[in-house]
């Protein structure tokens, strides 16, 4: 087997597409003579069939003629597309009995534009899945087959990380959640007469105990597929897989064969197959290779410089709300979670424009100032400003060089982009942070903080929205910082006049969402709050965390048990991380497919039932667990 | 000895029953069991080989000569081996 990539141009952007590093050298397309010098090398191989992939093979603007080279040789062909053909390539494939073209598509479930390929390929066609999450939902398969007579056979694939792990892909701490997930659709799938097969990288422990003799013939490969592949790039190089493409590759030469070439490949890579893709494997007897080799080096840790710096710092990741408590509560927070903090923020002088909030008591916060070393920033963040920018850009402007002075600010958010590039221009050196009252949630506003902000904190209704954070995260080339337990409604439509009304004088501001949440209290479980336990959700999405909780984490012990739950993941139910005004109020369980659901779910709630059910559901078992608890004898 | 640095194609992960070493350059595999692992581990915390072996005297149940012996005769080993400098 070996693979010819045509061409690195594509017309989608997977985020786990381990082609990505290629494909951002420039587009290329293989030539004719490159095309004809592989099919020599597959022929000298003795290899029966062109494998023909991407980028997106069907954009090489002449893909029927290569395909047809390799008819013409007694080549079958197999092509790896993404289903979003141009016109001339899906003709010569449609004119092409089965027998001699296959085609695997790849599909995302809702992908319209991947539908006329299918409607016009049929049996031609093996679906293909690229499990990037364990939040994957493969039930759309077996409908697809159904309605467009597709061939009766998936191929799953998982997406593994190029050598940069530049790409999203799917960490090994999810195979169990995949495997079991998998498991459940294939006995389904099976009965269906849907025959599902494997793609490299999986292994037996992923899958629940006895799942894998159900599956027959398809689990024979499990656990032994990882070896040099061979994909022949589109200059002519040959690289082991794409996954390990960027730490050796090889010219492709008149006189290899793959045979020769796996075995260099392989030598050269020998001393990794020791590692597995969970540290047990190396006491593992299981006949397995231990899976990804690209997934197995991911756990391989660099030489330190020196010694010295070796120990492990942890990234300063936290922002976290100053309260006003004494020194020595801050002296405890740096003690315990130090190297975490990224900054403490605090709220400009009330006096200047303030941070858009009630004031809260500051008698200790010059103390704070003066003597804490944890890193502190600064809110210039109101919804409204309650003058012209041109007008109180110049306060706003040497307040914060008064408070950088004096205090050593290290960075400050901003509501308003004008008054950002106002400040940004006065001082240059100070980083900023676009606040989440900028609503920023699609790349094209992203687009808008260029120049300005060196830190996105999105709008909060794309807080449990993984394919909008996803596009912001590529269009948005600064930090990207999610405040992890607003709480607020996704596009909560009160939210604008709330924060106004708390701006501008009003202690216990109205225009809230109470009324709402009494008569659909199952909404409160769709607003913008992670837990501890499922940041790894957003894990690659965001550089910083940021607690929100100026009110709600007033209380001493109450703000040390959320951070430390949050910077150590430790499990915390929604009703205790001091979340705004929609947080859930009773102790609802939140389990881990639940909250997968929901990040993927496009907040379509008027036709679906999912929440509303969880909570009644989370509530009854709450309220019977209360039952149950021994009533405490009075002494 | 102190100011021990790891060769820079030194590569390494944690496993089950200890660390595998790999050199990146020549791709040779080093797999490195209790306690010699904690020794890697504590040096590339940037510990000095006589807090290694105190350390080693309470996690490993060593003696103090016997836990000194071991960490100096395992760091000129590695030092032979090119895995780490200094």
């Amino acid at each position: 087997m070996a693979n010819i990539s045509l061409t690195s141009a594509c017309n989608r952007e997977c985020a786990y597409c381990f082609a990505g590093a290629e494909r951002r050298l420039g587009v290329s397309h293989m030539s004719v003579a490159t095309f004809e010098r592989a099919l020599d090398f597959l022929e000298r191989s003795g290899i029966g069939e062109a494998r023909l992939l991407g980028g997106e093979p069907t954009l090489h603007p002449e893909f029927p003629r290569l395909a047809g080279m390799a008819i013409a040789r007694g080549l079958r062909v197999r092509v790896f597309s993404n289903g979003r053909m141009p016109e001339p390539a899906l003709r010569w494939l449609e004119s092409h009995p089965p027998e001699s073209v296959a085609v695997l598509i790849n599909v995302a479930a809702g992908d319209a534009r991947q539908a006329r390929a299918l409607e016009r390929l049929g049996n031609r066609v093996t679906l293909g899945l690229n499990i990037h999450s364990s939040a994957f939902d493969p039930g759309f398969l077996l409908d697809l087959i159904r309605e467009y007579g597709l061939s009766p056979s998936l191929r799953f694939g998982l997406a593994h990380p190029s050598a940069d792990a530049s790409n999203r892909f799917l960490h090994p701490v999810h195979y169990q959640a995949v495997g079991t997930r998998l498991a459940g659709f294939l006995t389904a799938a099976r009965e269906a007469g849907v025959e599902p097969s494997f793609d490299c990288g999986f292994v037996p422990c992923m899958f629940p105990p006895g799942s894998l003799e159900a599956l027959g013939g398809a689990a024979r490969d499990i656990g032994t597929r990882c070896s040099p592949v061979l994909d022949i790039l589109p200059g002519g190089e040959v690289v082991s897989c794409y996954p390990l493409g960027a730490l050796a590759r090889e010219p492709l030469s008149d006189s290899d064969t793959a045979g020769a070439l796996r075995g260099r490949f392989t030598a050269r890579f020998a001393g990794y197959r020791k590692l597995g893709v969970f540290r047990e494997c190396a006491v593992c007897q299981a006949p397995c290779h231990h899976g990804c080799l690209a997934a197995s080096m991911q756990r391989l840790r660099p030489a330190a410089s020196t010694v010295a710096k070796a120990e492990p710092t942890p990234a300063r990741r936290w922002v976290i709300p100053y309260v006003d408590q004494p020194l020595a509560f801050w002296e405890r927070i740096e003690s315990e979670h130090g190297p975490h903090i990224r900054e403490v923020y605090f709220p400009l002088p009330t006096e200047v424009a303030g941070s858009g909030r009630p004031p809260q008591p500051s008698a200790q916060l010059e103390s704070f100032l003066k003597r804490s070393r944890l890193p502190r920033a600064v809110l210039v963040n109101p919804i409204t400003l309650p003058q012209p920018v041109e007008e109180i850009a110049p306060p706003i402007i040497e307040a914060l060089k008064r408070l950088i002075g004096e205090f050593g600010i290290s960075s400050a958010t901003v509501a308003n982009l004008l008054l950002a590039a106002r400040i940004r221009d006065a001082l240059p050196a100070l980083p900023l942070a676009a606040s989440v009252l900028m609503d920023i949630a699609q790349p094209n506003q992203a687009l808008m903080l260029k120049g300005i902000c060196d830190t996105l904190v999105p709008a909060s209704r794309v807080m449990r929205d993984l394919p909008a954070l996803e596009a912001l995260r590529a269009a948005f080339p600064g930090r990207i910082r999610l405040i992890v337990n607003e709480a607020c409604l996704p596009g909560c439509p009160y939210r604008v006049q709330h924060f106004h009304e708390m701006g501008w004088g009003l202690a216990r501001p109205g225009s809230l969402c109470e009324e709402l949440l009494e008569r659909e209290p199952w909404m409160r479980l769709t607003g913008a709050w992670v837990l501890p336990q499922h940041l790894h959700w957003l894990d690659g999405l965001a550089d910083d965390w940021k607690l929100a909780g100026r009110v709600t984490l007033r209380d001493a012990p109450t703000y040390r048990r959320v951070l430390g739950a949050y910077v150590h993941r430790r499990a915390l139910a929604p009703h205790e991380i001091g979340g705004g005004p929609a947080s859930p109020i009773e102790p609802v369980e939140i389990d881990e497919e639940f909250y997968a659901r929901t990040l993927r779910c496009g907040r379509r709630c008027h036709e679906c039932t999912v929440c509303r059910e969880y909570y009644d559901e989370g509530r009854s078992a709450a309220s019977v667990r209360d039952s149950k608890r021994p009533v405490a004898l009075e002494a | 000895m102190s100011g021990l640095r790891i060769a820079e194609q030194v590569r390494w992960a944690v496993e089950a029953a200890g660390v595998v070493l790999i050199h990146g350059a020549t791709g040779e595999t080093i797999a490195v069991g209790y306690p010699r692992a904690a020794i890697w581990d504590f040096l590339t915390r940037g510990e000095d080989c006589e807090r290694i072996a105190a350390k080693l005297c309470a996690i490993a149940a060593l003696e103090p000569a016997a836990a000194r012996k071991l960490v100096f005769e395992t760091v000129v080993q590695w030092r032979e081996a090119g895995l780490i400098g200094g």
